[in-house]
């Protein structure tokens, strides 16, 4: 039952939000654009996207949108909303003033 | 927008929740898609369709839990929960229907006999309609150094007090019954005799018509006006659109409606119809005859402290200027909505409090019995929390169980809410004015399922914490005699004594209360009321100004009636024992030096025609009654009751010993001991005694005196008679107040009654649930330790050394509860004291009936569990899991 903590949770709410900004995508397709973007860098598993995907839905920042697949199942797409594009703004804004204050903190202490 | 993103949520929450089954279909068919994608890649990667299938099945192992979190993100976990414990609770109660219909019946008793009290006690204090009530205060005469309080007034103190400007209008009222005539037919109602100024104090405007003015008084034309309650117009006059103005004969003379008062008009009783006192009342300047409830609206700009400040020096002034009234007297104002409320609140109190113990015992019973359940539950909880169900979800479940069984408690509960309501309202106590107004209204309603909330809450805590206490491995482990474990059966031990310690104060209030109530009931009250028929007559003050008219008016009527057929005895009497209208004189001795004024004993006086004692069968101890050779011109006489003998002449012989019955009163010579009577209920709440004086009415006359008929059968088929010989000597003189001795006696214990019936009522229950406890505790006990008495009967232990292990268990709890509740007894006995009548508060034969009947009942519900322990089949036993 064990869950990422709230760090990387936060992390992937964003690299999800991130990837939808671009179209959207099925599960199975975010999983594999996560890793290409991370460089396997980011281990995430495939089920703790589910979870993941789930609850950015339900805080109505993606929504559902439903198409038929390839061998004529339907396929969950996940879309950005508007209200989603501007939480993407705003935590991408975060993460960037969280990232110069890290580097800059590195930086004293390499220096 | 953000409005959008709300609407999406909140339509995925309810989809969640009324689709559920759609929602989890969805999140199979994506995971059906993922499958196909993962199999579709790993055959990319050229694997075999069979491999690449068990590829994609390895991956997706731990998409089952990955569900469960998809599922807690809905975020409507806490409801599908709540659902889902509902269900299984239901199925619960309906699997055990026995169980649930006996917790469902003590709850809905419990909590209704809450509500009813609840809902009366809201009725009773709720805010008077009065404009600006906090300006608006009783008077009372006190005697601090007597610790009498709260006494009425007479009339000339109140023009004194009124005449000082600490009031913009002060009134006097007094309480009375009127028979009221219409057409043909006569009824008695209830009402004040109120001067003019009470309504003025009041400042509350009739509905119709007007208020009694100030020239109503002084023989105006209209004197004869009378004021309707709402509900007297109702009914007895049909709410007649026409009624002010409309004659209506009262006592036997005809009156003037002058006005209907609002529904919400305070009462201070249960007065239905008000008449203005009587002129003579009005103009009396019998300083010392204290009749009147006073009531005043202070002066615009005076503040109550200082309202009380300018009293006490009025009174000092009187005391100075009438010492031999007025001395060691004091005037003390109370705001009339505390006045209002006060007789009520212990009353009150008492009922509340009786009530939330019976509640509090009916909790403590059905915890203990969901506990007992809970145990053998126990196993079933240790599963669910070994499958993975967390602690907290099953605290949960049980709560939710306990508090649905609660709320439905509080639903079965209306009924006997409203009939327990019914009930009380039903005794028309002077003491819970408006108790007929209580209902079932939204704040009853609201407090019935408060209270049923918090009971279910309780008696799940306990249950819910053992879910926390025990070891669950333990259990399921175990063997049930291991899961019995020391820490619940503590509980239930201190469940079981705090119900019986709850029951035994319970009892011992209870029983203080039937004790005073057969006291009241079967205590002579020192006189026959059997047969006796009471008729009062109050002489009009211009015909019968002097003491002689008045003397030879009862005079007249007595001799008359004395010839009826059916009567044994006749005499009047200025005031019957019963009476709450009580007239005190100071008393001074022969040969005794004269006490400071505050200092002189005072006892109440009577005047008394010379038949009073043979009519009432009072016992002549020594000397003589009154005769007709005792006249105005003869030496003053005077008979005093026994206690005033022992007490001022001890080890003397009062008769022929001389006093005087107020300073300024002959010398009277002793010429009887007559037996003692009952005392008013009024003097009854004092501390101490008061002796009792009778004079002879033709040494003492007065206009107003109570006419008393000892007959031989039914003693009203005497009234038409009786206003046959009035009307025939005056017609202009009513007949009223016409009663039986034994009604008059009644109308004081009505609330005695009420409170010993509610009382041991609710003693009873809660004995009943009590010993119930006990039994389910040392029942249980000894079917948990089953094996051990098996065992030591194999090892030779004989019979009555189980029995009296069994009982040393049970017998502990009891003592301890017992001991417990008596402490508890004797505290709150204190509280209730001035309820009780001929008893102490510590009396010893309530308390020792209480630990008679609680240990007798208690060792009883040991003893069948314990014969069962004898009974125990050793080689059963043993073998037994």
């Amino acid at each position: 039952m064990s869950r990422p903590t709230d760090g990387v949770q936060g992390t992937l709410d964003l690299l999800i939000l991130n990837i939808l900004a671009l179209e959207p995508l099925n599960g199975w397709a975010i999983g594999l654009r996560l890793k290409q973007v991370s460089r396997d860098v980011l281990q995430v598993s495939d089920g703790s996207l589910y979870p993941a995907l789930h609850k950015l839905e339900q805080r109505g920042w993606i929504k559902a949108d439903w198409r038929p697949s390839e061998n004529n199942r339907r396929a969950k797409f996940y879309v950005l909303t508007a209200a989603g594009r501007r939480q993407l703004e705003r935590e991408n804004a975060k993460w960037q003033r969280l990232a110069a204050a890290i580097t800059q903190v590195i930086k004293l202490r390499e220096a | 927008m953000a409005v959008e993103r709300w609407v999406q949520v909140l339509r995925l929450r309810v989809r969640s929740l009324i689709a559920r089954d759609r929602v989890d279909l969805e999140l199979d068919d994506e995971f059906a898609d993922h499958r196909e994608r993962l199999i579709g890649y790993y055959l990319d990667r050229g694997l075999s369709p069979e491999a690449a299938r068990a590829a994609a099945t390895a991956d997706m192992a731990g998409f089952q839990q990955r569900k469960e979190e998809c599922r807690d993100m809905r975020g409507v976990r806490y409801i599908e929960d709540l659902l889902d414990d509902a269900r299984y609770a239901l199925r619960q109660f309906v699997k055990n229907p026995g169980f649930t219909a006996v917790i469902l019946l003590v709850l809905s008793l419990a909590i209704g006999g809450n509500a009813a009290i609840f809902s009366v006690a809201q009725s009773v204090l709720a805010p008077l309609s009065i404009p600006r009530a906090d300006r608006v205060v009783m008077v009372w005469t006190d005697a601090p150094a007597r610790n009498w309080h709260q006494f009425p007034a007479s009339m000339p103190d109140i023009r004194d007090w009124a005449a000082n400007g600490v009031f913009s209008s002060i009134g006097a009222f007094l309480g009375d019954g009127f028979n009221v005539r219409l057409a043909d037919r006569t009824d008695r109602v209830e009402g004040l005799r109120t001067s003019a100024a009470f309504f003025d104090a009041l400042s509350i405007a009739p509905a119709r018509g007007r208020r009694f003015a100030a020239d109503d008084v002084r023989g105006g034309e209209n004197a004869d006006g009378v004021l309707l309650s709402d509900r007297l117009w109702r009914s007895l006059f049909n709410g007649d659109q026409e009624i002010v103005g409309r004659p209506v004969t009262v006592d036997g003379t005809i009156h003037t409606v002058i006005g209907v008062l609002p529904p919400d008009f305070p009462r201070f009783g249960k007065e239905e119809l008000y008449v203005l006192l009587p002129p003579a009342v009005e103009a009396s300047d019998a300083r010392g005859a204290r009749s009147l409830s006073v009531i005043g609206r202070l002066r615009d700009g005076l503040g109550l402290a200082a309202a009380r400040q300018r009293m006490t020096e009025i009174s000092l002034d009187l005391a100075k200027q009438y010492p031999e009234y007025d001395a060691g007297l004091t005037a003390s104002l109370q705001p009339v909505q505390e006045a209002y409320v006060q007789d009520a609140q212990l009353l009150l109190n008492v009922l509340m409090g009786a009530v939330a113990c019976v509640l509090a015992v009916a909790c403590a019973n059905i915890a203990s019995l969901l506990l007992a359940r809970g145990l053998t539950r126990g196993r079933e909880l240790a599963i669910r929390a070994a499958l993975g169900s967390n602690r907290w979800r099953l605290t949960r479940q049980l709560l939710t169980e306990h508090v649905l069984l609660a709320l439905a408690g509080g639903v079965m509960s209306i009924l006997p809410a409203w009939w327990g309501m019914r009930f009380i309202a039903s005794y028309g106590l002077d003491e819970l004015p408006n108790a007929n107004l209580s209902g079932l209204s939204a704040p009853v309603l609201a407090f019935t399922f408060g209270v049923a909330l918090v009971t279910g809450v309780l008696c799940g805590i306990v249950p819910a914490v053992l879910v926390w206490t025990r070891d669950l491995n333990t259990i399921l482990k175990g063997t049930r005699n291991v899961d019995a474990g020391r820490t619940p059966h503590r509980i239930r031990g201190s469940f079981v004594v705090g119900q019986l310690a709850v029951t035994a104060v319970l009892l011992v209030i209870g029983g203080l209360a039937l004790r005073s109530f057969l006291h009241v009931v079967t205590d002579s009250p020192g006189y026959n009321a059997a047969n006796v028929l009471t008729l009062r007559i109050a002489l009009s003050n211009g015909r019968y100004s002097e003491g002689p008219q008045q003397a030879a008016f009862f005079d007249r009527v007595l001799e008359r009636a004395r010839a009826l057929p059916g009567v044994r005895a006749v005499a009047a009497t200025r005031e019957l024992p019963t009476s709450d209208d009580v007239h005190g004189s100071g008393l001074l001795f022969q040969g005794k030096p004269e006490p400071r004024p505050e200092d002189v004993p005072i006892a109440l006086t009577t005047s008394v025609t010379a038949d009073y004692f043979r009519t009432m069968e009072i016992p002549i101890a020594a000397g003589r009654a009154f005769e007709r050779s005792d006249t105005k011109e003869s030496t003053p006489v005077a008979i005093i009751d026994e206690w005033t003998a022992r007490q001022y002449w001890p080890g003397e012989q009062a008769v022929g010993k001389q006093f005087k019955a107020g300073r300024s009163q002959p010398w009277r010579t002793v010429i009887g001991v007559v037996g003692n009577v009952e005392a008013p209920v009024i003097i009854r709440f004092l501390k101490g005694r008061i002796g009792q004086v009778y004079l002879p009415i033709t040494q003492d006359p007065y206009p107003r005196m109570t006419l008393v008929v000892s007959g031989a059968g039914e003693p009203t088929s005497l009234t038409s008679s009786f206003r046959t010989i009035v009307h025939d000597v005056d017609p202009d003189q009513p007949l009223f107040n016409v009663q039986t001795l034994d009604e008059m006696r009644a109308g004081g214990r009505k609330m005695v009654k009420l409170v010993t019936s509610v009382l041991t009522g609710f003693a009873l229950v809660a004995l009943l649930l009590a010993v119930v406890g006990l039994y389910g505790t040392v029942a249980y006990d000894v079917g948990a330790r089953t094996r051990e008495f098996g065992l030591r009967m194999s090892l030779g232990a004989p019979r009555s050394s189980i029995m009296s292990m069994v009982f040393r268990g049970g017998s502990v709890l009891l003592l301890i509860g017992v001991s417990l509740g008596f402490a508890g007894g004797l505290a709150s006995a204190r509280l209730v004291a001035s309820l009780l009548y001929g008893i102490r508060a510590a009396d010893p034969v309530t308390f020792a009936l209480v630990a008679l009947l609680l240990g007798a009942s208690g060792l009883l519900a040991i003893y069948f569990p314990a014969r069962r322990a004898t009974a125990i089949d050793p080689v059963v036993a043993l073998r037994c899991d």
